[in-house]
């Protein structure tokens, strides 16, 4: 019975230190998240209040946690031990207008590898901007379906 | 001929931001600000590892269950799984796009009311459609 009690200390005492670690771990994602959100504001030239960066930041580690589980269930599932770039596109298999920019991202960082990274970075910045464009198409017909303008 | 003006002083007001922006976040090609992978990598990792030894645990408590079908292989079984390097880069990009996706569906929704300020009911009203596309 000692010994028991003495593991479920230990156990109890990594647990502590691995949620210690996790909220490293969120704040410098949060932090990330925000100034994301926030530049993304001042592109669209809107203000955006504070509790709602929040919100969203935390959305975002909650989505990050998700597809962590996710892209592991898949990789096993394909009988691998390691995530590649395959999964993170099936993760994205709700919205055919995010998965085709995922894809379009892939080709760039394929094509990045094996030659000359110059040529390419001009190509994919045009490409970026459309891939943004793209986006935005089926999330406002979706929306008018939603509340019924 | 007041517009212009305003726009200029909006100009000004973003380069300042972005200034302290270059601080605490990386940059992709295009200078807008993204996850860097290796914090994604992190926080991948600590998920990973905590579900291996949930695994590992597991295993210990009913080994009968599982002996025929994992065999020999049970310490492979138990590594945590890992991630390439681009598939990082990719599910950077994935959050990074969930991020913005939220705030210009909002900024639609806030402008369509006439107002200049993200607040609340924007984002309460794109949540749903936000959260099924993702």
């Amino acid at each position: 019975m000692e010994i028991d009690e003495d593991r479920s200390d230990v156990e109890k005492e990594e647990e502590e230190e691995d949620d210690s670690i996790s909220d490293l771990l969120r704040d410098r994602f949060r932090l990330s998240a925000i100034s994301i959100a926030e530049a993304e504001a001042k592109r669209n030239g809107m203000e955006i209040s504070e509790p709602i960066v929040a919100c969203i930041s935390d959305l975002a580690f909650k989505y990050t946690g998700q597809l962590a589980k996710d892209l592991e269930l898949f990789a096993h599932h394909a009988g691998r031990k390691s995530v590649n770039m395959e999964d993170v596109i099936v993760s994205a298999h709700r919205n055919e207008h995010l998965a085709a920019s995922l894809r379009s991202f892939r080709n760039e960082l394929k094509a990045k590898e094996p030659q000359s990274e110059r040529k390419r970075k001009k190509g994919s910045r045009k490409d970026d901007k459309a891939t943004a464009s793209v986006l935005l198409k089926p999330d406002t017909a979706g929306r008018r379906l939603l509340c019924g303008h | 001929m007041a517009e212009p003006i305003q726009m200029d002083t909006k100009r000004k007001g973003v380069d300042k931001v972005e200034e302290r922006k270059r601080i605490t976040c990386a940059m992709d090609d295009n200078d807008t600000p993204t996850f860097e992978p290796d914090l994604i990598r992190a926080i991948f990792k600590h998920i990973w590892t905590r579900k291996a030894q949930e695994r590992e645990r597991n295993e210990i408590q009913n080994p009968d269950a599982l002996d025929s079908e994992v065999g020999a292989g049970t310490s492979k079984k138990n590594r945590p799984t890992s991630a390439n390097a681009n598939a990082l880069k990719l599910s950077c990009e994935l959050l990074r796009i969930f991020i913005t996706e939220a705030v210009q569906r909002a900024a639609t929704i806030a402008e369509a009311e006439g107002g200049s300020k993200i607040e609340a009911t924007h984002l309460e009203r794109i949540l749903p459609q936000l959260l099924l596309d993702f």
